[in-house]
């Protein structure tokens, strides 16, 4: 009795240090025993009586005294088939995408953790003013454009989204386990979109069952949850669902619901330009210290275009600035007209009818200079009551000014 | 001249009768009884934040799970047993976890050549990748043995474990 007490004692101290030793357990391989396979297990005893070699004794599991081989019974017990897939984003940045731009590229990697091969279900879900951690943190503000029958692409295997090498696909067919495969979501961006816009898309993988068949997909999995079974047949193996709850923050995906997502997102740089105008009227024909708009004075117009100085602002090329002033010009009956004057910019000279003046971001250089407004080789015009400057290009932070000055007829 | 196959057959004799004659004796009966059990280990977290473990029947298992195997030893023979050694292989697909193996009155001695030979932990070499010998660790070692220090006496009974993780 005492002996067998101090047996029971040992045991609980077994069961305490189960808890320590989960720490140092070996970690398992990645692969995993295959979904099915039956793990058998015997021991065996040798012993002396009256130091008399006796034949060794096979175990089974409910106890076994008859010698010799085959008469003891293995404990046995089938493999499950673990469900775990890993969606992740690869390069831990959004994809940086220019205004009006095709095929913008969002790469993930889908990595079947389980223990057998399945099909998985993949969706790409468009973000709804969720915020992600990519560096910083983007909040949505837009959906890229999916102008693609499904917008998902399977990688041939040299890491590089091609659309003629890959395969557009909705579903992963049959994919092993440990095979980390980067997947592709293709979209637009629209050409309206302002700099600082953020399309944030979720890739969701649902494991299903392995149809068999690469022409469609398996049936929906559920994890058993029922009557446990020690040896299941092949085929039939108990499901068990292990995936973690996905990076997403979009989505339904959850702690072991046989699914996995990760986020990633479009980041639009583009130009942001801004364009303001002013009108101060700076003389009138009487010379008053505080000149009134009547009938010759002269009123010094000032457009000024901004390019934006924020994150990710480009540089804005091709700028076309217009005034078109012949609405005021043709204006309601007796009421004031306006037409440029050649000759109201101080000291005037042949020539200075446009000023203009470019500020560099930094503000260390303003680039004074005027053109005529004839339509001729330079890039600036006053022609039939209309302002025209082109030709201007702006880096991020830069703005230019533009002042001509009319004569109220 | 010894003629070693006539040795051999008639050793082979003798220990077929020694079989047949134990048969008789005792309905086939040996001194020990055997039983093996497999116990999937199961942590269980309280309310409180503290873990415990149970061990419960194996039924769903998956890799990354840990088995509890026992094996209990009870002499159901009339005299005292010696010289008490068990030997269980670890399944092919498990790796044992280290530190579960019980030791209480045993010498515990391990094998990495699928049962041939046996060593204490720590005098066991097996190939290296560059072909160069390195002590084994756990998951080098395919059976696990325990010598009892002590006879085990008539309904007396002892329990030997270990735990291993499905790969």
């Amino acid at each position: 009795m005492q002996r067998n007490l101090q047996f029971k004692q040992v045991g609980v101290a077994l069961l305490a240090g189960f808890l320590l030793s989960l720490i140092a357990a070996p970690s398992a391989l990645a692969a995993g025993t295959l979904a099915g396979q039956p793990i058998l297990n015997s021991a065996t005893v040798t012993y002396t009586v009256d130091t008399v070699l006796q034949d060794g004794i096979e175990s089974s599991v409910g106890g076994n005294s008859t010698p010799g081989a085959g008469q003891g019974t293995p404990t046995r017990f089938t493999v499950d088939r673990k469900i775990d897939v890993q969606v992740s984003e690869v390069g831990t940045a959004v994809t940086t995408s220019r205004p009006n731009s095709n095929d913008q590229v969002l790469t993930f990697l889908v990595e079947n953790q389980g223990n057998d091969a399945q099909d998985f279900v993949l969706t790409a879900v468009d973000g709804s003013g969720n915020t992600i951690t990519l560096g910083t943190a983007f909040t949505d503000d837009f959906d890229a454009t999916l102008s693609q029958t499904i917008g998902i692409w399977l990688d041939d295997g040299d890491n590089a989204f091609d659309d003629t090498l890959d395969t557009e696909i909705s579903y992963l067919d049959a994919f092993p386990v440990d095979t980390p495969t980067r997947v592709y979501v293709v979209r637009d961006i629209p050409a309206t979109q302002a700099n600082g816009s953020v399309s944030i898309i979720t890739l969701n993988a649902q494991a299903v069952e392995n149809s068999g068949t690469s022409a469609a997909p398996g049936v929906a999995l559920t994890e058993d949850t029922s009557t446990n079974v020690l040896e299941d047949a092949v085929g039939s193996e108990q499901i068990v669902f292990a995936d973690d709850d996905g990076t997403a923050t979009q989505g339904t995906d959850a702690l072991r619901d046989g699914q996995h997502s990760a986020s990633d997102a479009y980041f639009v740089e583009s130009a942001q330009l801004s364009i303001g105008k002013s009108a101060t009227v700076i003389r009138d024909p009487f010379g008053n210290a505080n000149p009134k708009s009547i009938p010759g004075s002269i009123v010094e117009y000032e457009i000024t275009v901004t390019n934006g100085s924020g994150a990710g602002v480009q540089t804005a090329t091709g700028i076309t600035i217009a005034d078109d002033l012949s609405s005021e010009m043709s204006g309601a009956a007796g009421g004031p007209r306006l037409a440029i004057t050649l000759a109201e910019y101080g000291t005037q000279l042949a020539g200075e009818d446009i000023e203009v003046e470019t500020n560099e971001a930094d503000g260390s250089t303003v680039v004074t200079s005027t053109v005529t407004a004839a339509a001729d080789s330079d890039d600036g015009e006053f022609v039939s009551d209309a302002l025209n400057f082109d030709n201007v290009s702006l880096d991020a932070g830069e703005f230019l000014t533009v002042r001509f000055r009319v004569e109220i007829q | 001249m010894i003629d070693f196959k006539n040795v051999l057959k008639s050793w082979m004799l003798v220990s077929a009768c020694v079989l047949a004659a134990g048969v008789a004796i005792a309905e086939g009966e040996g001194s020990i009884e055997l039983k093996a059990t497999a116990q999937k280990v199961v942590v269980v977290i309280e309310e409180d934040g503290t873990e415990r473990t149970e061990l419960v029947a194996p039924e769903i298992v998956v890799p990354g799970d840990m088995i509890a195997y026992t094996i209990d030893a009870k002499n159901v023979g009339a005299k005292d047993v010696e010289r008490v050694v068990i030997t269980d292989p670890i399944p092919e697909q498990m790796l044992l976890v280290p530190g579960t193996e019980s030791s209480e009155g045993a010498t515990v001695l391990y094998s990495v050549d699928g049962g041939e030979n046996f060593g204490r932990e720590g005098e066991l070499t097996v190939l290296g990748a560059n072909g160069v010998p390195r002590p084994a660790i756990s998951t080098d070692f395919t059976h696990i043995r325990w010598v009892f220090e002590t006879p085990l006496a008539p309904t007396a009974e002892r329990s030997v474990r270990f735990v291993a993780l499905v790969e």
